[in-house]
């Protein structure tokens, strides 16, 4: 059953105008997967989730939600769990009650409500703030109710739109990693909206790319960052240099042993080191900026040609060179990878 | 201490102009007016223990009620559908709805009875429809009188709802959506909860406009108009009884005040 799809967006489209937000998408989620949408602000993702919610009228396409097609049916109808980014918690109800309006609404009956909200609070380990209301509770604890009571209506698919991004770093990590082991355990197909590429590449297992309305590349958290399929993807994901080889060389005249075409070439890929530039995959150039990152050191290489080349390395680049002063640049053949062409 | 002692001197100072001006132009002639009410023979005996006079009072009251009722009925569709529409013109949309208040109620009240005479259009219109005699007239009716009121009035009701509706965050009803309320419920549920105190605040305006209007309910009204402002009218300038009057005028402020006051705790009360 793990292979069957939840969740089918078939052509999916929505203009405004003459804008296009959402441009012919296809996606399928399959049962129990929780698949990233993740761009710049104003790429269509969140636009995509809300035509999925029934918020937004598609233009063109259809949405399949467990093989039934729910294109036209309205919100209140759909098996859709959201946690909105502003967590849109009911402000004149408490946490219990926020939890249990869904389940008022299936008609459940009280009994069962009440156990059913009581699991969640537990889950979510907010006991003892039943009675609460929102404004009362912390940043974190508000989410939490937001993930409750989009949960415990067990819906088809949960929606979460950016759902991490009101929280302090140290709690958006933990937070990540508790609401995936909820997602994995509790087998939810899951659809998640984000412009963190960082946070897409921890929980997801699979990651749409999007850009101005476009699919760019669908893909496992490595397929995307380590065989990028345009060149936004490759800039979008991680930092990139890239080349455009022709006959051996670089547009800026650095000679390039690999395959011909758009290239990329991840900073911690490049190493540096004081000796002459000899033969090709090497340039020498000027330190432009060295940065102690803790992990590591992020240094950028100002190359005759004007181009700054991006490197990582260990800590103890930060010793050996300095700025202003000189550095060689050398990576391998294989670290070279061809973009399809465009 | 000398901190919270300055903060209390601010604001102080910050309050005392309007509490000032609100003092001698409100406060003080109240008074004033209270204590005329008492000169001569005992008027607030004579004016509720006069079932003319209750009636009177009775009249004013449920003028308020009903146009409070058929503003708030008609005005919140129309602010809800501003307040949600994504459009630019939303904001010059608003402004139209507020032109009656930009028109004297001496004129608009001329227009009304050109309407509400029996061979105008509103009553030609209720006449056709069977309902009333042939020939009834609006003019000089309680309906007429609400009718009119209330289109005035509307503008006020629908600009308070406006402002208050747009401070609910439209995820909300999302929200409730997403988690199964039809589009009716959501609105029943989240929105007018959450828009309570815009309903009270336009619920009261229209309700304290309404009970001491006097231009709109003398002249739609005619002369079987039998209503607080226009009976305090014919007290002071044509019965020149100026304590009956002063009585008059304070009854309806400590009546109208009262009601506010209980409605206001019973909506508080009933959205929790």
């Amino acid at each position: 059953m793990t292979n069957s799809a939840d969740l089918v967006l078939d052509g999916l489209a929505r203009r405004y105008g003459s804008t296009t937000a959402v441009a012919r998408m296809d996606l399928t989620v399959a049962a129990g997967e929780l698949v990233a949408l993740l761009g710049p602000s104003g790429c269509g993702k969140t636009t995509t989730l809300r035509m999925v919610a029934g918020f937004i009228e598609p233009s063109e396409g259809r949405i399949l939600l467990r093989g039934k097609d729910i294109t036209t049916m309205p919100a209140h109808q759909r098996d859709t769990g959201m946690v909105f980014q502003s967590y849109a918690l009911f402000p004149h109800l408490s946490v219990a009650e926020n939890i249990a309006f869904g389940l008022k609404r299936r008609g459940v009956p009280k009994p069962e409500i009440a156990q059913r909200v009581a699991r969640m609070v537990a889950l979510l380990q907010l006991q003892g703030l039943e009675a609460r209301l929102p404004k009362q509770l912390s940043g974190g604890q508000q989410q939490r109710v937001a993930v409750g009571r989009a949960l415990v209506i067990n819906p088809a698919v949960v929606l979460l739109d950016e759902p991490f991004s009101n929280l302090d770093a140290l709690l958006r990590e933990g937070t990540r990693i508790e609401l995936r082991r909820l997602q994995t355990e509790l087998g939810l197909t899951t659809l998640f909206v984000t412009h963190d590429q960082a946070e897409a590449m921890a929980i997801s297992d699979r990651i749409a790319v999007m850009n101005k309305g476009r699919l760019e590349q669908l893909g496992t958290p490595r397929e995307v960052y380590e065989r990028p399929a345009t060149r936004f993807v490759a800039s979008f994901i991680g930092r990139a240099n890239i080349f455009v080889s022709r006959d051996g060389r670089s547009e800026d005249g650095i000679p390039l042993d690999g395959p011909e075409g758009t290239l990329v070439l991840r900073p911690e890929r490049v190493t540096l080191d004081e000796a002459p530039a000899e033969g090709p995959n090497a340039v020498a150039g000027t330190v432009d900026l060295l940065s102690f990152l803790g992990t590591g050191t992020q240094a950028v290489l100002r190359l005759p040609g004007g181009r700054q080349l991006l490197v990582e390395g260990p800590a103890s680049l930060a010793d050996r060179f300095h700025t202003g002063g000189p550095a060689t640049a050398r990576w391998m053949r294989d670290d070279l990878v061809a973009l399809p062409a465009e | 201490m000398i901190e919270g002692a300055r903060r209390g001197l601010i604001a102080a100072g910050l309050l005392a102009p309007a509490a000032l001006v609100f003092a001698i132009l409100f406060v003080w002639p109240q008074l004033g007016l209270f204590l005329q009410s008492l000169g001569g023979p005992p008027t607030f005996s004579r004016f509720l223990g006069d079932s003319y006079y209750l009636g009177v009072l009775g009249n004013s009251l449920l003028l308020g009620v009903c146009v409070t009722l058929v503003t708030l009925v008609l005005g919140f569709p129309l602010a809800f559908l501003l307040a949600r529409a994504e459009t630019r013109w939303a904001g010059l949309l608003l402004l139209l709805t507020t032109f009656p208040l930009w028109v004297s109620a001496v004129v608009r009240s001329f227009a009304w009875m050109v309407l509400f005479f029996r061979s105008g259009v509103a009553s030609r219109f209720l006449q056709g429809t069977g309902l009333v005699a042939p020939d009834f007239q609006l003019i000089g009716t309680f309906a007429g009188v609400v009718i009119a009121l209330a289109q005035v009035l509307l503008p006020i009701m629908i600009v308070t709802l406006y402002a208050v509706i747009r401070g609910v965050d439209r995820d909300l009803e999302h929200a409730a959506m997403n988690l199964g309320a039809s589009p009716a419920v959501a609105l029943w549920l989240v929105t007018l909860r959450l828009a309570r105190g815009g309903v009270l605040a336009g619920s009261l305006l229209v309700f304290s406009l309404s009970v001491s209007a006097f231009a709109t309910p003398s002249l739609i009204g005619g002369a079987r108009a039998h209503f607080m402002a226009v009976t305090i009218y014919e007290q002071t300038l044509e019965l020149l009884d100026w304590p009956f009057a002063a009585a008059i005028a304070a009854i309806l402020l400590v009546i109208s005040l009262s009601v506010a006051l209980t409605y206001g705790k019973l909506l508080g009360e009933k959205t929790r």
